[in-house]
């Protein structure tokens, strides 16, 4: 009965997703509880990114976009009119839907590699524009936002409500992917990813099951865009907006697990800190960092392709098997 | 056999975060007094690593020398190194140096988008962040207390720059200034915005015509297109924003279109950097270079012990870096905000808190520094004596042709002879 | 109008490069099936073994030419037995992922053992320029081209009249009938794989007499060669040559009418655009 609870239910999933908030609590400084904010935001963020891409086995190589759309949409409405980031997160979300559309439309039927290198270009053609339309973005200088801590203004001094806020983000998109997952719009998207054409003539539709997926991912990495600029406080396009970020949603998705609802927030927990603490701890040796945690990559993709989870998925099949036999013995 | 494998990765990931953990957390044994504990965050990666890597270099003589004569209130200085490639990376370091270390002062940060990032970190908890390489003028006009910066700002360079221009090389080229054509082209990152719109403002306020304003990606590796229009609008002087890659090709591309105008005007970083003279050669010559004072002649520094902490620093600078043949300005300015900083700032910190530490920044003057010039803060952190030096590439080194009271030589070339015809 | 034509040439002399960077992906995505991220690290390494080989023993990238494209066959090598070959039958986006793990590594190898200094080759022909009527021309550009345009034709006629080439081809159309007809299908892909490593390192010794050498000097070229290649078909040699010239164009005329700023923009645009009208790129097989 456990057995099965664990294994085939996610509970343990669900219990180790929700009972994390407990670490920020219990880490003994803020850096510590800095790289929990991250953990969970980058897990938020990644989730999110999995929504589509995972599900469907389609790249989107150009989604931090989406992440910057969301961080400048709310950003400039509270600098500008003095918008709390809480409207200026929806309002970036409706603005991340729209242009996700218009995107999707041009992209989405495109086949297998066209679309992954389709999305580049559209990440980088936004990028540039936001650097330059300076009028609007203040374009390479990034936009700073004033400390003013307070629940409206989404800015607290302690780390500890930005965990929190994280975590919440990240559970949504958690609840969100397992709930897709047992709907019929992801079923679509699976069969469509393993077989567009088979899918197709089963009576998918496969255009309006990837635009929901597609929208609906880039509507909640918006959201985590807004998240992260009212934690760090500074935007600028070439590091919010950059294919070095959509990059890290890939490699925290695939890392933990492609396409699986708990794969990139496992991803997430464990590469986010390891690349924060040898970045942190090995700053001695310039490059030395970049190296390991290529090298860790290199080693998961080599050795467990299908990503963590499902690793760890099958050894705690192997441990609850062991400590049923000796039950058996007795 | 699979299993093996998953428990040999699992057990190097582990290994890896703990093995990390413990190595940076050690505490080093520096003598009875409680070290005093600085901070450096600079892009030891990526693709500002080169500079990063120099001025980090610079800030670790800086302490090396402070503790040679007994460090800080007589405590040791132990410095904490940090490596943030991006603003994001910069965030969490600050946190980490802030937080997990204890340091009560962070030297930076070269990037200015960097420079923002930490600054909102230190300003929430109380630690003081002295800027020797972010020139964007967002750093200390945000309203941070505990920012102090000792660099000129990058609009206040851009109009220096600018201001030579008009009044002292128009003459020199018999343009009136209202006749004067000056072309603008500066790298899109926000040093190069920055020193950009300043030059630009003050060009409007002199009434002089601004032809042409390009910005490019620093790395552009072909600028034929860029060059063609720029010799479509047939400009008297160009003035250049540039980092070094950009710079040598930027030369090389006009001499090769023939489109040099007669006057090249560099404001920063490539047109200073020592490999600038040394790649292209002769052809530097009577190029200007608009900076903070670089490569002073010792001569210069009067006061014997800085004359010989100066010389101590390009010493052990040129050692590190055998490659240079002149110790670039970036890690100049890193040397002398660290080194200015611990040296002549913290000693007169009735506490060596946030508030004993600004208290002690705003109320120091120095007539000099090992940057050539003072130390005299406004209450946005700025150091209102730094001031731009206007140089020019003579014979494969820096001569400063002015201001007046810092000038070592005669302004050469101008027309340039590679200029177009 | 003399301006305009003087802009198309040096579009036209720097898309030879771009096409020569990018038909060594075309080749390994066509015949291998892999999206090689890493591609312009090996552009980068080529760039440091002309560095070296000019600082320590004074032979200039053209001298050294076959010495380095030796051993950018030989690291081709050692990354296809070593990494590649064992994720051949993987997922797409498994390969990708590798391959972008396998490129942070390079750069950061690069960046411990040369640091990030900036490499530059100065040779007596670096500024050299020729003039054509009113045209200007830079000598090593227009070397860098003519060798890029060769090698490239050189491959096409590879591929076209001798039997490997024949067989890379129809495994490029058809693997598993290709295997039946006897085709050893590794040593094809091991082969597949070199090929397109020398060719980007060619172009990276090409660059390197007016580019400098630095860690992440090829994470620009990557970009730009995938979306050569998507443009001319993703697999398709000569489509990469002229999607190459072409973005080579692009990219000048963008520069000169728009500004430099725009250069990319213009280019993705016209990606875009290319991807609506002809989602399969100019010279794909629908």
């Amino acid at each position: 009965m456990i057995k099965k609870l664990i294994v085939k239910q996610n509970s343990v999933l669900w219990i180790i997703a929700v009972g994390i908030i407990i670490v920020p609590f219990i880490l003994p400084n803020r850096y510590f509880q800095d790289i929990a904010v991250m953990t969970f935001l980058w897990a938020g963020l990644a989730t999110s990114w999995n929504l589509y891409s995972g599900y469907c086995n389609r790249l989107s190589i150009g989604h931090a976009a989406f992440m910057g759309i969301g961080a400048y949409t709310s950003t400039l409405l509270y600098l500008n009119f003095g918008i709390s980031p809480w409207i200026g997160m929806l309002a970036g979300g409706a603005l991340s839907a729209l242009t996700a559309l218009l995107i999707g439309g041009i992209t989405l039927r495109l086949k297998g590699t066209f679309f992954v290198l389709s999305t580049i270009a559209f990440g980088e053609i936004l990028k540039v524009m936001t650097i330059t339309s300076t009028e609007v973005t203040s374009g390479a200088l990034g936009l700073m936002i004033p400390f003013q801590p307070g629940f409206a203004n989404m800015i607290w001094t302690g780390k500890i409500p930005y965990a929190i806020l994280a975590w919440i983000y990240m559970l949504v998109a958690l609840f969100i992917s397992v709930k897709l997952e047992k709907s019929k719009l992801g079923y679509s998207l699976i069969a469509l990813g393993e077989n567009q054409e088979a899918a197709e003539n089963l009576g998918v539709n496969s255009t309006k099951t990837m635009m929901t997926a597609f929208i609906l991912s880039a509507v909640l990495t918006s959201f985590g865009g807004t998240i992260f600029s009212q934690y760090i406080m500074f935007i600028e396009p070439t590091s919010v907006m950059g294919l070095s970020t959509s990059i890290n949603f890939i490699l925290l998705a695939i890392a933990g697990g492609l396409g699986t609802a708990f794969g990139p927030m496992v991803g997430s927990f464990i590469l986010t800190p390891v690349s924060n603490l040898l970045r942190g701890y090995l700053a001695g040796i310039s490059g030395l960092h970049g190296f390991i945690l290529g090298m860790i990559l290199i080693i998961i993709l080599l050795y467990r392709p299908d990503g963590i989870l499902p690793q760890l998925k099958l050894l705690s099949k192997r441990i609850l098997q062991k400590l049923d036999k000796p039950k058996k013995g007795e | 056999m699979k299993k093996k494998n998953l428990a040999i990765l699992l057990v190097l990931v582990m290994l890896l975060s703990t093995l990390t953990g413990c190595g940076g957390g050690g505490e080093e044994e520096t003598g009875d007094a409680e070290p005093f504990k600085v901070g450096a965050i600079y892009p030891l990666s990526g693709a500002n690593a080169l500079l990063g890597t120099q001025c980090l270099a610079a800030v670790k003589i800086a302490v090396d020398i402070v503790n040679a004569n007994g460090g800080v209130q007589g405590r040791p200085v132990e410095l904490v190194e940090a490596d943030a490639p991006d603003p994001t990376a910069a965030t969490t370091e600050a946190g980490r140096l802030v937080d997990q270390q204890g340091v009560q002062v962070i030297f930076g940060s070269l990037a200015s988008g960097n420079s923002l990032a930490i600054a909102g970190v230190t300003e929430k908890s109380g630690v003081t962040l002295v800027e020797s390489g972010g020139i964007a003028d967002a750093i200390t006009d945000s309203g941070f207390k505990n920012v102090f910066r000792i660099l000129d700002k990058g609009s206040l360079r851009g109009a220096a720059g600018a201001d030579y221009v008009v009044s002292a090389l128009a003459p020199m080229l018999n343009i009136d200034a209202k006749e004067l054509k000056v072309a603008i082209i500066h790298e899109e990152s926000a040093y190069g915005t920055s020193v950009a719109d300043g030059a630009v403002a003050k060009l409007e306020e002199l009434g002089v015509n601004v032809v042409i304003r390009e910005s490019y990606n620093s790395t552009i590796t072909d600028m034929s297109a860029m060059v063609l229009k720029l010799q479509d609008a047939k400009p008297d002087v160009l003035l250049s924003v540039n980092y070094i890659n950009d710079a040598i090709l930027l030369v090389d591309t006009l001499k090769q279109y023939d489109a040099m105008p007669k006057v090249m005007m560099g404001c920063g970083a490539g047109t200073t950097d020592p490999n600038f003279a040394k790649t292209i050669g002769a052809d530097s010559d009577g190029i200007f270079c608009t900076d903070m004072p670089t490569n002073l002649p010792l001569e210069y520094f009067t006061d014997e012990d800085m004359n010989q902490v100066v010389s101590e620093f390009r010493e052990r600078f040129k050692t590190e870096f055998p490659d240079l043949n002149n110790v670039s300005v970036a890690a100049e300015a890193a040397f002398a905000g660290s080194y200015t900083f611990l040296n002549n700032i913290l000693p007169n910190a009735k506490t060596l808190d946030a508030a004993g530490i600004r208290e002690a920044a705003l109320s120091t003057k120095l007539d000099m520094t090992t940057l050539g010039f003072g130390w005299d803060l406004g209450d946005d952190g700025q150091n209102y004596a730094a001031s731009a030096n206007i140089n020019q590439w003579q014979g494969g080194k820096v001569v400063t042709v002015a201001p007046e009271r810092v000038k070592n030589g005669d302004v050469i070339n101008v027309p340039l002879p590679i200029a177009a015809q | 109008m003399e301006q305009i034509l003087q802009v198309f040439i040096s579009g036209i002399l720097s898309g030879g490069i771009y096409a020569l960077a990018s038909v060594g992906l075309a080749l390994i995505f066509g015949v291998v099936g892999l999206v090689n991220f890493a591609h312009g690290e090996y552009l980068m390494l080529a760039m440091y073994i002309a560095y070296w080989i000019f600082n320590i023993v004074g032979l200039d990238p053209y001298q050294s030419l076959l010495i380095n494209l030796v051993v950018m066959a030989a690291i081709g090598y050692i990354t296809f037995k070593v990494i590649m070959e064992r994720v051949l039958d993987s997922d797409h986006s498994i390969q990708m992922l590798l391959t972008l793990a396998l490129s942070m590594v390079l750069q950061n190898l690069a960046l411990m053992f040369f640091k990030a200094d900036y490499r530059n080759i100065r040779i007596d022909m670096t500024n050299d320029i020729m003039n054509i009527g009113f045209i200007t021309l830079n000598t090593p550009r227009v070397l860098a081209f003519i060798i890029a345009i060769g090698a490239s034709v050189l491959l096409y006629l590879f591929l076209q009249k001798t039997f490997t080439g024949a067989a890379m081809r129809a495994i490029s159309q058809n693997g598993k009938a290709a295997q039946l007809m006897g085709i050893n299908i590794k040593s094809i892909y091991c082969l597949a794989f070199v090929i397109g490593t020398t060719l980007v390192g060619l172009a990276g010794l090409l660059i390197s007499p007016i580019y400098p050498a630095f860690p992440t000097v090829g994470a620009s070229f990557s970009t730009l060669a995938f979306i050569v290649v998507v443009l001319g078909g993703l697999s398709s040699v000569p489509g990469a040559i002229i999607g190459g010239l072409f973005i080579g164009v692009i990219e000048s005329f963008a520069g000169y009418f728009a500004g430099p700023a725009y250069q990319q923009a213009a280019y993705f645009l016209l990606f875009i655009l290319v991807l609506i009208f002809k989602p399969n790129g100019l010279f794909g097989r629908s």
